[in-house]
Protein backbone atom coordinates (compact mmCIF):
# COMPACT_ATOMS: atom_id res chain seq x y z
CA UNK A 1 0.00 0.00 0.00
CA UNK A 2 1.14 3.45 -0.84
CA UNK A 3 0.67 6.17 1.52
CA UNK A 4 0.53 9.80 0.50
CA UNK A 5 2.15 11.66 3.24
CA UNK A 6 2.23 15.54 2.33
CA UNK A 7 4.57 16.54 4.86
CA UNK A 8 6.58 20.01 4.32
CA UNK A 9 9.40 19.93 2.28
CA UNK A 10 8.76 16.84 0.37
CA UNK A 11 7.64 16.17 -3.08
CA UNK A 12 4.52 15.20 -1.79
CA UNK A 13 3.72 18.24 0.09
CA UNK A 14 0.06 20.00 -0.80
CA UNK A 15 0.77 23.01 -2.87
CA UNK A 16 -2.32 24.87 -4.43
CA UNK A 17 -1.69 27.42 -7.18
CA UNK A 18 -4.02 29.56 -8.47
CA UNK A 19 -3.61 31.88 -12.48
CA UNK A 20 -5.51 34.41 -14.15
CA UNK A 21 -5.70 32.46 -17.56
CA UNK A 22 -5.43 36.40 -18.84
CA UNK A 23 -2.15 37.54 -17.34
CA UNK A 24 0.76 34.94 -16.59
CA UNK A 25 1.73 34.70 -12.82
CA UNK A 26 1.18 31.95 -10.24
CA UNK A 27 0.17 32.34 -6.79
CA UNK A 28 0.92 29.74 -4.68
CA UNK A 29 -1.60 30.19 -1.92
CA UNK A 30 0.79 29.65 1.44
CA UNK A 31 0.00 28.58 5.00
CA UNK A 32 -2.65 26.25 4.18
CA UNK A 33 -4.07 24.35 6.95
CA UNK A 34 -6.29 22.22 5.23
CA UNK A 35 -7.78 21.22 2.23
CA UNK A 36 -10.79 19.05 0.60
CA UNK A 37 -11.35 17.87 -3.15
CA UNK A 38 -15.05 17.40 -3.48
CA UNK A 39 -16.75 15.61 -6.56
CA UNK A 40 -20.38 15.57 -5.90
CA UNK A 41 -22.54 13.66 -8.31
CA UNK A 42 -25.99 14.70 -9.06
CA UNK A 43 -28.05 11.47 -9.05
CA UNK A 44 -31.62 10.69 -11.08
CA UNK A 45 -33.13 8.53 -9.21
CA UNK A 46 -36.36 6.10 -10.15
CA UNK A 47 -38.49 3.43 -9.12
CA UNK A 48 -40.37 0.35 -11.16
CA UNK A 49 -43.19 -1.60 -10.37
CA UNK A 50 -41.57 -4.73 -11.43
CA UNK A 51 -38.31 -4.02 -8.63
CA UNK A 52 -38.23 -3.11 -4.80
CA UNK A 53 -35.64 -1.25 -5.23
CA UNK A 54 -34.78 2.44 -6.72
CA UNK A 55 -32.68 2.62 -9.76
CA UNK A 56 -30.17 5.25 -10.36
CA UNK A 57 -28.03 7.24 -12.76
CA UNK A 58 -25.30 9.88 -11.57
CA UNK A 59 -25.82 12.67 -13.84
CA UNK A 60 -23.87 15.75 -13.61
CA UNK A 61 -21.91 16.56 -10.96
CA UNK A 62 -20.54 19.65 -8.73
CA UNK A 63 -17.23 20.15 -8.24
CA UNK A 64 -15.45 22.40 -5.50
CA UNK A 65 -12.14 22.83 -3.33
CA UNK A 66 -12.59 24.07 0.08
CA UNK A 67 -10.15 24.34 2.68
CA UNK A 68 -8.56 27.01 5.43
CA UNK A 69 -5.96 29.39 5.04
CA UNK A 70 -3.74 31.10 7.61
CA UNK A 71 -3.85 34.80 5.94
CA UNK A 72 -1.03 35.93 4.42
CA UNK A 73 -1.27 39.91 4.01
CA UNK A 74 0.93 39.78 0.81
CA UNK A 75 -1.34 36.75 -0.94
CA UNK A 76 -4.58 37.58 0.21
CA UNK A 77 -4.32 41.26 -0.61
CA UNK A 78 -1.92 41.23 -3.71
CA UNK A 79 1.72 42.05 -4.65
CA UNK A 80 1.67 45.85 -5.33
CA UNK A 81 4.65 44.82 -7.41
CA UNK A 82 3.71 41.81 -9.58
CA UNK A 83 2.45 42.25 -13.03
CA UNK A 84 -0.60 44.22 -12.97
CA UNK A 85 -3.97 42.35 -12.96
CA UNK A 86 -1.72 39.01 -12.93
CA UNK A 87 -3.16 36.37 -9.58
CA UNK A 88 -0.01 37.75 -7.14
CA UNK A 89 -0.60 40.83 -7.69
CA UNK A 90 -4.71 40.57 -7.54
CA UNK A 91 -4.61 38.65 -4.29
CA UNK A 92 -7.23 35.31 -3.15
CA UNK A 93 -9.23 39.04 -1.98
CA UNK A 94 -9.18 40.81 -5.91
CA UNK A 95 -9.34 37.62 -7.17
CA UNK A 96 -12.58 36.43 -5.32
CA UNK A 97 -13.95 40.27 -5.25
CA UNK A 98 -13.32 40.60 -9.02
CA UNK A 99 -14.88 37.48 -9.69
CA UNK A 100 -12.06 35.98 -11.99
CA UNK A 101 -12.35 32.75 -13.20
CA UNK A 102 -9.15 31.38 -12.54
CA UNK A 103 -6.90 28.22 -13.54
CA UNK A 104 -6.10 26.42 -10.32
CA UNK A 105 -3.55 23.22 -9.84
CA UNK A 106 -3.34 21.49 -6.97
CA UNK A 107 -0.88 18.09 -6.38
CA UNK A 108 -2.08 15.45 -4.68
CA UNK A 109 0.60 13.10 -4.35
CA UNK A 110 2.28 12.51 -7.29
CA UNK A 111 -0.50 13.60 -10.09
CA UNK A 112 -2.07 16.70 -10.52
CA UNK A 113 -5.64 18.07 -10.40
CA UNK A 114 -6.21 21.10 -12.49
CA UNK A 115 -9.48 22.93 -13.59
CA UNK A 116 -11.25 26.42 -13.43
CA UNK A 117 -13.38 27.76 -10.99
CA UNK A 118 -13.80 31.02 -8.44
CA UNK A 119 -13.01 31.72 -5.49
CA UNK A 120 -15.53 32.27 -3.07
CA UNK A 121 -16.48 31.96 0.86
CA UNK A 122 -14.16 33.71 2.52
CA UNK A 123 -14.91 34.58 5.98
CA UNK A 124 -11.25 35.83 7.87
CA UNK A 125 -12.18 35.28 11.10
CA UNK A 126 -9.60 35.83 14.69
CA UNK A 127 -10.17 35.08 18.54
CA UNK A 128 -8.77 36.41 21.17
CA UNK A 129 -7.50 32.88 22.28
CA UNK A 130 -6.12 32.18 18.54
CA UNK A 131 -4.68 35.67 17.56
CA UNK A 132 -3.92 34.79 13.95
CA UNK A 133 -6.17 35.49 11.43
CA UNK A 134 -7.36 32.23 9.38
CA UNK A 135 -10.42 32.00 6.34
CA UNK A 136 -11.99 29.32 5.09
CA UNK A 137 -12.04 29.21 1.43
CA UNK A 138 -13.69 27.51 -1.42
CA UNK A 139 -12.96 26.94 -5.09
CA UNK A 140 -16.62 26.40 -7.03
CA UNK A 141 -14.85 24.37 -10.07
CA UNK A 142 -17.01 24.98 -13.51
CA UNK A 143 -16.39 21.55 -15.52
CA UNK A 144 -14.56 18.96 -14.87
CA UNK A 145 -11.32 18.34 -13.02
CA UNK A 146 -8.17 17.02 -15.41
CA UNK A 147 -5.48 14.77 -13.77
CA UNK A 148 -2.39 14.67 -15.33
CA UNK B 1 16.33 41.05 27.93
CA UNK B 2 15.09 40.70 31.78
CA UNK B 3 13.89 37.17 32.63
CA UNK B 4 9.79 36.70 34.12
CA UNK B 5 11.79 36.31 37.64
CA UNK B 6 13.37 39.30 37.79
CA UNK B 7 10.32 41.24 36.66
CA UNK B 8 8.27 39.27 39.55
CA UNK B 9 11.25 40.18 42.16
CA UNK B 10 11.20 43.82 41.14
CA UNK B 11 7.54 43.74 41.06
CA UNK B 12 6.97 42.82 44.53
CA UNK B 13 9.90 44.91 45.96
CA UNK B 14 8.20 47.87 44.94
CA UNK B 15 4.52 46.56 46.56
CA UNK B 16 6.12 44.82 49.31
CA UNK B 17 3.54 45.46 52.32
CA UNK B 18 5.38 46.13 55.74
CA UNK B 19 6.12 43.11 58.16
CA UNK B 20 7.32 41.14 54.76
CA UNK B 21 10.46 41.34 53.00
CA UNK B 22 11.40 39.71 49.65
CA UNK B 23 14.25 37.36 49.26
CA UNK B 24 16.69 37.11 46.44
CA UNK B 25 17.48 33.35 46.89
CA UNK B 26 15.35 30.88 45.00
CA UNK B 27 12.86 28.99 47.32
CA UNK B 28 15.77 25.88 47.83
CA UNK B 29 14.98 23.30 50.15
CA UNK B 30 17.69 22.71 53.17
CA UNK B 31 17.10 19.74 55.00
CA UNK B 32 13.97 18.53 53.31
CA UNK B 33 12.34 22.36 53.55
CA UNK B 34 11.72 24.98 51.42
CA UNK B 35 13.37 28.11 52.40
CA UNK B 36 9.74 29.84 53.17
CA UNK B 37 9.61 27.32 55.44
CA UNK B 38 12.31 28.55 57.30
CA UNK B 39 12.10 31.83 56.70
CA UNK B 40 8.16 33.22 57.66
CA UNK B 41 6.86 36.43 56.09
CA UNK B 42 9.91 36.15 53.33
CA UNK B 43 8.75 35.84 49.89
CA UNK B 44 10.48 33.96 47.39
CA UNK B 45 10.41 33.71 43.50
CA UNK B 46 10.92 30.43 41.67
CA UNK B 47 12.67 30.12 38.50
CA UNK B 48 9.98 30.49 35.62
CA UNK B 49 8.51 27.50 33.46
CA UNK B 50 7.40 27.40 30.40
CA UNK B 51 4.99 24.87 28.08
CA UNK B 52 4.37 25.33 24.59
CA UNK B 53 0.93 24.03 23.16
CA UNK B 54 0.71 23.55 18.99
CA UNK B 55 -2.34 26.10 18.18
CA UNK B 56 -2.25 25.60 14.06
CA UNK B 57 0.40 23.93 11.51
CA UNK B 58 0.37 24.43 8.06
CA UNK B 59 1.39 22.26 4.78
CA UNK B 60 3.99 24.37 3.67
CA UNK B 61 5.79 23.92 7.61
CA UNK B 62 4.31 27.20 9.08
CA UNK B 63 3.06 26.54 12.64
CA UNK B 64 1.26 28.89 15.46
CA UNK B 65 2.42 28.01 19.09
CA UNK B 66 1.00 29.18 22.27
CA UNK B 67 3.87 29.90 25.05
CA UNK B 68 2.99 29.68 28.77
CA UNK B 69 5.78 31.33 30.78
CA UNK B 70 5.12 31.11 34.50
CA UNK B 71 6.33 31.86 37.51
CA UNK B 72 5.31 31.37 41.03
CA UNK B 73 6.16 33.32 44.88
CA UNK B 74 6.26 31.54 47.85
CA UNK B 75 5.71 32.83 51.13
CA UNK B 76 5.14 31.13 54.49
CA UNK B 77 3.44 32.78 57.74
CA UNK B 78 1.86 31.79 60.97
CA UNK B 79 -1.17 29.30 60.52
CA UNK B 80 -2.57 30.02 63.78
CA UNK B 81 -2.31 34.24 63.41
CA UNK B 82 -3.07 35.34 60.02
CA UNK B 83 -0.20 38.38 60.41
CA UNK B 84 -1.73 41.96 58.88
CA UNK B 85 -1.32 42.82 55.80
CA UNK B 86 -1.38 39.31 54.43
CA UNK B 87 -4.34 40.02 52.39
CA UNK B 88 -2.80 43.07 50.96
CA UNK B 89 0.28 41.26 50.17
CA UNK B 90 -1.61 38.46 48.26
CA UNK B 91 -4.01 41.43 46.36
CA UNK B 92 -0.79 43.21 45.58
CA UNK B 93 1.11 40.36 43.89
CA UNK B 94 -1.83 38.90 42.15
CA UNK B 95 -1.66 42.43 40.14
CA UNK B 96 1.79 41.61 39.01
CA UNK B 97 0.39 39.58 35.97
CA UNK B 98 -0.68 43.38 34.49
CA UNK B 99 3.04 44.31 34.62
CA UNK B 100 4.27 45.95 31.70
CA UNK B 101 7.33 43.71 31.21
CA UNK B 102 4.57 41.20 29.58
CA UNK B 103 4.21 42.88 26.25
CA UNK B 104 1.83 41.35 23.92
CA UNK B 105 0.46 38.62 26.12
CA UNK B 106 -2.71 37.71 25.12
CA UNK B 107 -3.49 35.95 28.55
CA UNK B 108 -2.66 36.95 31.84
CA UNK B 109 -3.29 35.41 35.22
CA UNK B 110 -2.93 34.32 38.72
CA UNK B 111 -3.32 31.20 40.68
CA UNK B 112 -3.47 32.11 44.30
CA UNK B 113 -3.20 28.61 46.57
CA UNK B 114 -2.53 28.16 50.09
CA UNK B 115 -1.40 25.04 52.07
CA UNK B 116 -1.03 23.92 55.74
CA UNK B 117 2.43 22.73 56.61
CA UNK B 118 2.50 22.03 60.09
CA UNK B 119 1.95 25.45 62.17
CA UNK B 120 2.88 27.33 58.43
CA UNK B 121 0.31 28.50 56.24
CA UNK B 122 2.19 28.25 52.53
CA UNK B 123 0.69 31.15 50.12
CA UNK B 124 1.46 30.25 46.63
CA UNK B 125 0.75 32.49 43.83
CA UNK B 126 1.41 31.41 40.06
CA UNK B 127 2.00 33.89 37.99
CA UNK B 128 1.53 33.14 34.11
CA UNK B 129 1.22 34.28 30.64
CA UNK B 130 0.68 32.97 27.30
CA UNK B 131 1.70 34.40 23.92
CA UNK B 132 1.93 33.42 20.53
CA UNK B 133 4.71 32.56 18.51
CA UNK B 134 4.79 31.74 14.64
CA UNK B 135 7.29 29.22 13.35
CA UNK B 136 7.13 30.29 9.51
Amino acid sequence: MSFINPGPGTAQEVVLTLVDPEIPGDLVVPAMQDITINNANDIFSWSQLDNTAKFQIATTSTNSLSGNIVVDETTYFGDSGGTAGSAPYQGILGLSDQKVLLHFTINFGTKTIAGSGYITGLSPAVSADAPVWVSPFTISVTGSYSVS
Amino acid sequence: MSSMREDLLDFIKANIVDGFKVSEELPWQKDGNALYLKNFKYVYVSRPQTTQEPLFDTFDGGSAVNEITSCSAYFSTDAKTIPPGYDDLVSKIKLARLDDSYVGAIQKATLVSTEYVGDALVTQLDISYKTLILNS
